[in-house]
């Protein structure tokens, strides 16, 4: 099985991300090695970790070819 | 908003994301039992979960989900009713071949859809706040990281 090509962007982006501002709320309380970084709105589905990639990447994030041939 | 990263291609991602990460955990089953389960619990039970598309995320998937997408990935968990054991909700999981170069890193925050009040009174949790819902960390982009140190005082370069 080829390994999954997936591009993660390294830094916000307004055009393609949306701020989650209650995580931003909790993000006071974490680490202070984390509190400038910006949390992303994903989908609160009960599936949330594979959401936290679809929000984050773009649409050229992920190879093409994988995608046609995921059949599940 | 949110509409707009709602299309079928990101819809098959996650589901692309999900299958790639319960392969990862079937095919080396033995690792993921032999390093995790005394921290976290059972394996089969956990995979099981996985499996079950309304799930809510486990460790085990953390872990796998580093090696599906062959990148590090932090967990970021917030000091909140924080114990000892919990440690290991604010680490670093890493791909388990480290022979290839890695994709850099992914970092989940764990959070809440509801406000720390709401969220420690919902019904069985004992007034002990926990994680519902966790979302992507990103850093800011450049020019904003700039404006923000020229703010806050720090000596930007100077040109000639």
């Amino acid at each position: 099985m080829p390994p999954l090509q997936l591009f993660l962007p390294i830094e916000f982006d307004e055009r393609k991300h949306l701020i989650d501002s209650m995580a931003q709320q909790y993000l006071k309380q974490a680490s202070k090695s984390v509190q400038h970084l910006i949390p992303l709105r994903s989908l609160a589905d009960g599936n949330c970790l594979f959401k936290t990639v679809v929000s984050l990447v773009t649409d050229s994030g992920v190879s093409a070819v994988e995608l046609r041939g995921l059949s599940i | 908003m949110l509409e707009r990263h709602v299309n079928a291609e990101f819809i098959k991602l996650d589901y692309l994301i999900s299958v790639r990460t319960i392969i990862e955990l079937v095919k080396n089953r033995m690792h993921y039992i032999a390093q995790y389960t005394n921290l976290i619990g059972p394996f089969d039970e956990a995979l099981r979960r996985t499996c079950n598309n309304n799930s809510f995320s486990e460790l085990y998937e953390l872990a796998a989900l580093a090696s599906a997408l062959r990148c590090e990935v932090q967990s970021v968990y917030p000091y909140i009713d924080y114990r000892a054991e919990m440690k290991i909700m604010n680490a670093v999981y890493k791909p388990m071949d480290t022979s290839v170069p890695n994709n850099g890193r992914l970092i989940i925050f764990w959070t809440s859809t509801k406000d720390e009040i709401i969220t420690k009174s919902r019904p069985g949790s004992g007034g002990i706040w926990s994680p519902n819902h966790c979302v992507p960390l990103i850093q800011q982009c450049r020019s904003h990281r700039t404006a923000s140190n020229e703010r806050a005082g720090v000596t930007p370069e100077v040109e000639d």
